[in-house]
């Protein structure tokens, strides 16, 4: 088995505890204002409402990640197809991205869950995981103390 | 031993000396976790300690490289039944700041809502000591 054989990969499910509002997260997944802070650069494009399309783009304006809002309840849940627009050929089918929402007291809990049922190149399942805890972290750091991480990723050997 | 069966990844603002320190001192390591009494040495006891300061896992020291890998057997007392297994803390500089990786293993591994449960609490524990180090003060568990 080598790294580039294709796998369905199990799911990722990050739970990450934020102090802030639920308000504050959800703006910050929803707007190109943070996203750019902490999601390494990226714009988000979308009205976010149910059938919606949305796009996330690099800093330069190429196309990243494109796909549709499943579900749409803010602040609480955003439910979202996700298409790589960058990946080999053949290019996967879309994940599922869900984040979910709650307040507790003073501290959010934010849960993401990413979820496919096509194949993906085997060395892209770590670097999945390993990215969504840096945007996750950065995404904490930038709500609690106004400042997003500054992380150095290396791309998926 | 087998691949683990979770894996919790959190990046810290800070060195990974920094982010060593918080997990394996007992002054620090309460501030977010339970207390944490390590002997830095292979073969060193390891116990967490609650409030009371009553040891509910213990084990000892497997695999040391400060400030970058601790590997511990992982016993939890509360359970007589409880085959022990590992914890291992991996420290990793990425750029000013710490890459901390958390992986779980156990033999057999626990079932389903064990694993729910267990992986919103690790959640919970990266997420407090993240705090602690970035603002100064830990997080108030939420009520679930």
């Amino acid at each position: 088995m080598n790294d580039d054989d294709r796998v369905v990969p199990p799911d990722v499910v990050y739970n990450i505890f934020i102090r802030t509002t639920a308000q504050k997260v959800w703006d910050a997944l929803t707007t190109s204002e943070f996203t750019t802070q902490f999601f390494f650069g990226r714009t988000v494009e979308s009205d976010w409402k149910q059938g919606s399309p949305w796009k996330l783009l690099f800093p330069d304006g190429r196309l990243d990640v494109e796909g549709e809002v499943l579900e749409s309840a803010p602040p609480n849940l955003l439910k979202v197809t996700w298409n790589v627009r960058w990946l080999e050929e053949p290019k996967p089918g879309p994940a599922i991205i869900t984040y979910e929402i709650q307040q507790h007291g003073d501290i959010v809990q934010l849960t993401m869950t990413q979820h496919t049922d096509s194949t993906i190149p085997r060395k892209y399942i770590k670097a999945g995981q390993m990215g969504w805890g840096a945007i996750l972290s950065s995404l904490k750091s930038m709500l609690e103390t106004g400042q997003a991480l500054d992380i150095r990723m290396e791309p998926p050997e | 031993m087998s691949a683990p069966h979770t894996i919790q990844v959190i990046y810290i603002r800070g060195a990974p000396a920094r982010v060593w320190r918080a997990l394996t001192s007992r002054d620090e390591s309460r501030k977010f976790f339970y207390e944490t009494d390590v002997q830095l040495r292979l073969g060193g006891a390891f116990r967490l300690l609650d409030d009371a300061g009553k040891a509910i896992v213990s084990g000892e020291v497997l695999e040391l490289d400060a400030p970058h890998l601790l590997r511990v057997s992982w016993r939890e007392l509360s359970d007589p039944e409880h085959k022990p297994g590992a914890v291992e803390y991996r420290l990793e500089d990425v750029g000013g700041s710490t890459r901390l990786t958390v992986s779980n293993f156990d033999h057999p591994a626990p079932s389903a809502a064990d694993l729910d449960v267990g992986r919103k609490g690790w959640g919970f524990t990266l997420s407090n000591l993240k705090s602690v180090l970035e603002t100064g003060d830990a997080l108030d568990p939420p009520k679930t």
